[in-house]
């Protein structure tokens, strides 16, 4: 030790001065399933120990918690919550029916025997299923502060082979985001033809999808309930259109060897719809999704065809790029922040993810098993959904992005293609 | 006082006397100001020591002359150097977390050498020949900087040392419990304080600070609950960071 080091360390000594509290930061271990009691309380109704079960369904959905289902006679005591945290289990559910068609959630803090939170639901021509997913749904922000998507649906395409002909077809198909790969799913749209590239209306329950036509791809709406209707036809492709929340409408359309991009504007005056064209120039402007009401995020595959992501200016007409290497299929996350897309990696695509705020790219998928395609996003911003395509065989797999796992949707022997995440709408899910 | 002494004496034994004197009071002044100041041996509970000290890889210098030393030169220099190691480790290549030593001696790291210049090799042709590139050595103004704030050690007294094993005890009894949810990650931490009693059992629990994740607070709770503590943080208060 030099001189003036000694100097040092007596000046430091002779400052020192009175200090506070221990103060201890834990680091994780590791991460497990929180353990959680799921309680019935009798007089137990027919449907209350399905519900019990579908919403321990959605709540270990991830492996984030392991919920365990018991029934009690009567809630009376708090000795029957604080017994719970002996056997560690620090939250407890309680699901009582007081009438047949409204049920009573409540979760108590077992340490305390103090509830947190409850909620009377009333059933509301929903079905079982639907009915136990808006449970999940008003319990899971208080657990996690997140929000649930257990009442949002998936769309995809499954695509199949007529044993007469050998023609090709495609079926769009409803199914729920949290049952396995091995759950029935409900056909909203049927035919001989070749029906594709499915999109939500953000606001209503709406669908868009694309159907080839003898001389044409046109562009096909459906609503629960309703026949599907030609919305738009004109020469060559009719594809992808995106919606922004305050209704603003924008496709894809293509004749020839170019595809463009356009808005569809409408004029209360004259009472006439036009098309004003946003992007100029050769090459392909497709797969539209907004960034807000004035950007526009979209996939650009030029003369070469090579594909990269741009983003549009819609007031400017000034494009910048967000990717400069391979990227294919876009999709914003409903809250503006994030953007998902597929790129190729090792001559297969992984999904990745843009960040919009901290513009830093993070690939999500790195295995080899097949190209992630058409990745589309949760109402919650935290699942992926996508297709994973090897050889022959399509399936739907949707990423946890938190816990980065994956579960798949389909079954292996079947090809399934463009699946699409719908928002949360107000009241019944639809198509369901 | 010394008007009492014998006028006998000589004026240099006087001297000498009033110096002895003074000396005395000068002692028994100190000896009452350290007693007022640290009032005898403190408790855990008046100790801070920084959470993050264990996870990275920091040399300490015990100050044999301190006890502890003041909170926010100690804090500032931890935040410091826990940003610039993040930085760095972002950097690099990621290697395997290593404990911190605590060591005796301020340690200079000399900066890293540059590479010796490649010599140009001479080919005889009748080509005019180029002129060799001129490598011009890397500036490593900014690096050296880093490392001189990074190997610079962090100052503490023996009972911040003590402290620092009781932290590390603690987090090791605590971890064995500590199991939070997958895929939850708070944006701030969960902070705890708790009072052990003399059994070194949880005698109160109070949330200072939540994570704002209801299943987050309540994993720590109980992981609290469920540790058993060291005997050293018995009969103590404490804060929890998780």
């Amino acid at each position: 030790m030099n001189l003036p080091s000694i100097f040092k360390t007596i000046l430091i000594s002779l400052i020192c001065t009175p200090i506070y509290g221990l103060e201890i930061t834990v680091t994780k271990k590791q991460a497990t399933a929180m353990p959680i009691a799921l309680v019935t309380v009798k007089p137990i109704m027919r449907e209350i120990k399905n519900i019990a079960k579908i919403i321990a369904q959605d709540l270990q959905v991830n492996n984030q918690f392991d919920v365990t289902t018991s029934s009690i006679q009567t809630l009376k005591k708090t000795k029957q919550i604080t017994k719970f945290a002996q056997e560690s289990k620090a939250l407890a559910i309680f699901l009582l029916s007081p009438e047949a068609d409204s049920i009573e959630w409540r979760l108590y803090n077992t340490m305390t025997g103090q509830m947190v939170n409850g909620k009377l639901v009333k059933r509301e021509e929903r079905t079982i299923n639907q009915w136990a997913h808006a449970i999940a749904d008003q319990i899971w922000p208080l657990l996690t502060s997140e929000q649930g998507s257990f009442s949002s649906i998936i769309v995809a395409c499954k695509q199949e082979i007529h044993k007469k002909n050998n023609k090709k077809f495609s079926h769009i198909y409803a199914f729920e985001p949290v049952a396995g790969a091995d759950q029935t799913k409900k056909a909203i749209v049927q035919g001989d033809r070749i029906n594709f590239a499915p999109r939500w209306h953000p606001k209503r329950a709406q669908l868009f999808y694309s159907q080839h036509c003898p001389f044409n791809v046109s562009l096909v709406s459906i609503s629960p309930n309703r026949a599907p209707r030609t919305i738009m036809g004109f020469d060559g492709q009719n594809m992808t259109p995106a919606v922004s929340k305050k209704g603003r409408v924008v496709i894809s359309l293509s004749n020839c060897a170019d595809a463009h991009l356009y808005e569809y504007q409408f004029d209360p005056i004259k009472k006439v719809g036009r098309f004003v064209q946003l992007t100029k120039g050769s090459g392909q402007y497709i797969s539209p999704t907004f960034k807000g009401e004035n950007e526009i995020v979209f996939c650009y595959i030029n003369q070469r065809g090579r594909p990269s992501i741009g983003l549009l200016n819609t007031s400017t007409r000034d494009i910048s790029w967000i990717t400069k290497e391979h990227g294919v299929s876009p999709c914003v996350s409903p809250d503006g922040s994030k953007l998902a897309y597929s790129s190729r990696k090792d001559n297969i695509l992984q999904l990745c993810t843009y960040d919009f705020n901290t513009k830093e790219t993070r690939q999500v998928t790195h295995d080899l098993h097949g190209h992630k395609d058409e990745g589309s996003w949760s109402p919650c911003g935290n699942y992926l959904v996508c297709s994973v395509e090897k050889g022959a065989q399509s399936r739907i797999a949707c990423f946890h992005l938190p816990t980065q796992s994956c579960r798949f949707l389909t079954p292996t022997d079947e090809h399934w293609s463009f699946p699409v995440w719908s928002p949360i709408f107000e009241g019944k899910v639809p198509f369901l | 006082m010394w008007h009492s002494l014998p006028k006998k004496l000589s004026r240099k034994t006087i001297f000498f006397y009033q110096i002895f004197l003074f000396v005395i009071i000068l002692h028994a002044l100190l000896f009452l100001s350290t007693i007022i100041f640290f009032r005898g041996p403190k408790t855990l509970g008046n100790i801070f020591v920084h959470s993050q000290l264990l996870n990275h890889k920091i040399d300490f210098v015990v100050l044999p002359y301190a006890r502890r030393v003041s909170a926010q030169s100690l804090n500032k220099a931890i935040q410091q150097k826990v940003a610039l190691q993040s930085k760095l480790a972002s950097k690099e290549t990621p290697k395997p977390k290593v404990k911190p030593k605590i060591v005796q001696q301020i340690k200079k790291v000399e900066p890293k050498k540059i590479v010796a210049q490649p010599k140009p090799i001479s080919v005889k042709s009748k080509q005019p020949e180029p002129k060799p590139v001129e490598i011009k050595p890397v500036q490593s103004k900014s690096i050296e900087k880093v490392e001189e704030k990074i190997d610079e050690p962090i100052y503490i007294g023996k009972e911040d040392l003590q402290a620092l094993q009781i932290h590390d005890e603690i987090s090791q009894a605590l971890q064995q419990h500590w199991n939070p949810p997958q895929g939850i990650q708070p944006t701030q931490p969960c902070k705890i304080k708790v009072i052990l009693d003399e059994a070194g059992k949880v005698k109160t629990l109070n949330i200072e600070q939540s994570s704002t994740i209801l299943s987050y607070d309540m994993a720590a709770q109980m992981a609290l609950t469920k540790t058993e503590f060291p005997e050293k943080a018995w009969n103590n208060e404490f804060t929890l960071n998780f």
